[in-house]
């Protein structure tokens, strides 16, 4: 790991110590800070923006795992996100515990995940980029026909050790601790061995194999774990939105979660953080300014509304991939940089 | 058994769609090794086009016709020059990545300019019936499918196997430092595959809207199509043109026994049931090249 000159570890315990710098720790911190006073910070009108926000990070960081380090392209990943909330809505209703729910949730759609993963063990790329899309049709088809149907479930607001979770900002709270925790997983999983296994295998799969790494044991555990993000995300969203329906889970999110991942950059957690926050920022923007736009062009009428947020991100998402297909992070390493540098730089 | 031909038959010719539209996926990946994922939503574009000309701008239907195939090919050779040009190094997510944002910009703006409505454009061929055997009968339409896509993809054959730029594609495909070593401009061959691609799409767009409408299910012809592509085998056009109608057959069976067990739906969930076996037992393919890796 990359470390600013001056700071050596002389024993094993800093080497395996989780923030490293004290910049990672000032930022930490601030964050967690940040993330905690939102509510009480921010009109209320923007709370539904960073709920979903953090919702997504949780499951795009699943993506990270899968895509960006394993190198496994899903195009399935909200169809996981759905199985999620399926099994979360079903056993709320039932009366299960929120945090059994939230583990049997993540759980179920890391096994759905693994079983559609199994192609992954032959093919890779293009192929099966293809093969999660077909699992997303399938798993979206069994959904609306065996389990629920459109309808889908209502689901009950859950409540913990007594601690009703009814109201948006409590709901934030569940959210963002849930998110924050993941993120932390997220972290250790990627400087643990199978992290570098993943890493391996995205870089080179057979270099990977003679290297002695059990190419389809990470596989199929990257498509577990990965997986295990998007129901955990899923029961979230459903929690949150009070409801849990296929129409939330459809393909053009799922489209929109991998250019989330190449704008932010692809291998990191920073990256992640980024480009969700930009995409859905970009998507804001665009839901902003529809109605504005539609009163300059009455002859448009209404579907411009819809229309206008989608544009946005398809233009943002080709624009970044044209021009910085390093992602966000690799322009905030450039800025670190230069300021670290400050009066020397270049 | 009349029920079963007659589902062969209109399988057999809902089948064509998807490998006309296949053959535009086959032609890209032949010289360039790309998967290009927004055919399907190219496909939906050219239709919208094609209704833009023939029934809101009033064109008689042989200018709409040549109108919406230029647009393909100009859009075809601009998103080869403008886009995927400057990705050619790039890893595959980020290919995918792009053409799955061509295709959600392609969304936005047919959702802008067109609405949710499902559109029927002028009708190009007349209305009636063909009855066959007295069991089946199929519309004009379906049956210029059938004619028309065999005509293309002999077409097709003729161009691979002899004309010089077909030659060149074949070439490119093969080996692409080789073919440049020898003079084949790369370039050229690339836009060549995208505007015969696109060309296909418009193609495939205007006869579309014949028989199904224009609305959004349209654009999951190109899924449909790239299950037929992968099942076939991305390398080989005989591939498609045997395994698109068996497709269709497969559809129209699923969907005629198996829908009253299941509550719906298998007509669009057969192809992608039947594309998770066969990457699992023939991962390049039916007809497609093996591919061997090394380090």
């Amino acid at each position: 790991m990359w470390r600013p000159s001056g700071l050596f570890h002389v024993n094993y315990k800093q080497e395996i110590t989780f923030l490293q710098t004290p910049f990672q720790k000032v930022m930490w911190t601030l964050g967690l800070l940040v993330a905690f006073c939102l509510p009480y910070i921010i009109p209320l009108g923007f709370l539904d923006f960073f709920i979903r926000s953090w919702i997504t990070i949780t499951a795009v960081l699943g993506l990270t795992i899968l895509t960006g380090l394993c190198g496994q392209v899903s195009l399935g990943h909200t169809a996981f996100m759905a199985v999620g909330a399926f099994v979360g809505a079903v056993l709320l209703n039932k009366g299960v515990p929120l945090i059994p729910v939230i583990i049997l949730a993540g759980l179920s759609g890391g096994v759905v995940g693994l079983i559609f993963g199994l192609p992954a063990l032959r093919i890779k790329g293009f192929y099966l980029a293809f093969a999660t899309l077909a699992a997303f049709y399938i798993i979206q088809f069994a959904l609306v026909h065996y389990f629920g149907g459109d309808k889908g479930y209502e689901v009950s607001s859950p409540s913990l050790l007594g601690f009703s979770f009814n109201s948006d900002i409590r709901i934030y709270y569940l959210i963002v601790a849930t998110c924050f925790l993941m993120t932390y997983f997220t972290k250790n999983i990627t400087r643990c061995k199978w992290g570098r296994a993943f890493i391996a295998i995205r870089d080179h799969d057979i270099a990977a194999n003679t290297l002695g790494v059990n190419v389809y044991f990470y596989k199929l555990m990257a498509f577990f774990i990965g997986c295990f993000y998007a129901g955990v995300a899923g029961v979230l969203l459903s929690i949150y939105m009070g409801w849990a329906s296929v129409d939330h889970y459809n393909l053009s999110k799922c489209i929109w979660f991998l250019g989330m991942i190449v704008v932010g950059g692809m291998h990191s957690i920073t990256g992640a953080y980024m480009g969700v926050f930009f995409i859905l920022g970009i998507e804001e923007i665009g839901m902003i300014l529809a109605p504005k736009m539609a009163e300059l062009f009455p002859q448009l009428g209404g579907t411009i509304i819809g229309a206008i947020p989608v544009i946005f991100v398809g233009v943002v998402l080709i624009l970044f991939i044209l021009f910085e297909p390093r992602g966000l992070v690799h322009r905030w390493e450039i800025i670190k940089t230069s300021v670290r540098l400050f009066p020397f730089s270049h | 058994m009349e029920k079963l031909i007659s589902y062969i038959i209109v399988g057999l010719a809902n089948g064509c769609i998807y490998s006309l539209v296949a053959i535009g996926f086959v032609i890209i990946f032949k010289s360039s090794g790309i998967i290009n994922f927004s055919h399907g939503a190219i496909v939906l574009l050219s239709a919208y086009i094609y209704y833009l000309f023939s029934f809101q701008f009033g064109l008689p239907l042989g200018v709409a016709i040549l109108f919406t195939l230029a647009f393909g090919a100009l859009l075809g050779f601009s998103i080869e020059r403008v886009l995927l040009d400057r990705l050619i190094g790039q890893s595959v997510l980020m290919i995918i990545t792009l053409t799955l944002a061509i295709t959600e910009l392609f969304r936005g703006v047919m959702h802008l300019g067109w609405g949710n409505d499902i559109l029927s454009a002028p009708p190009l061929f007349p209305k009636g019936n063909i009855h066959l055997l007295k069991i089946v009968t199929l519309d004009y339409s379906r049956v210029a499918f059938l004619i028309l896509t065999f005509l293309l993809i002999v077409v097709f054959a003729i161009l691979y196997n002899k004309t010089t730029i077909g030659l060149a594609m074949k070439a490119t495909s093969d080996d692409t430092v080789a073919a440049e070593s020898v003079g084949i401009k790369i370039r050229k061959v690339f836009a060549a595959t995208w505007v015969i691609s696109c060309l296909t799409a418009a193609i495939g767009g205007i006869l579309v809207t014949n028989v199904m409408g224009i609305h959004f299910q349209v654009a999951e012809i190109g899924f449909k199509a790239m299950v037929v592509a992968l099942v076939g085998g991305m390398e080989s056009l005989p591939g498609m043109i045997v395994i698109g109608p068996l497709m269709g057959i497969i559809e129209f069976l699923a969907s005629g026994y198996l829908d009253e067990h299941v509550g719906g739906g298998m007509r669009d969930l057969a192809p992608f049931i039947i594309l998770l076996f066969v990457l699992m037992v023939k991962p390049y393919g039916i007809f497609g090249w093996k591919r061997i890796e090394r380090v």
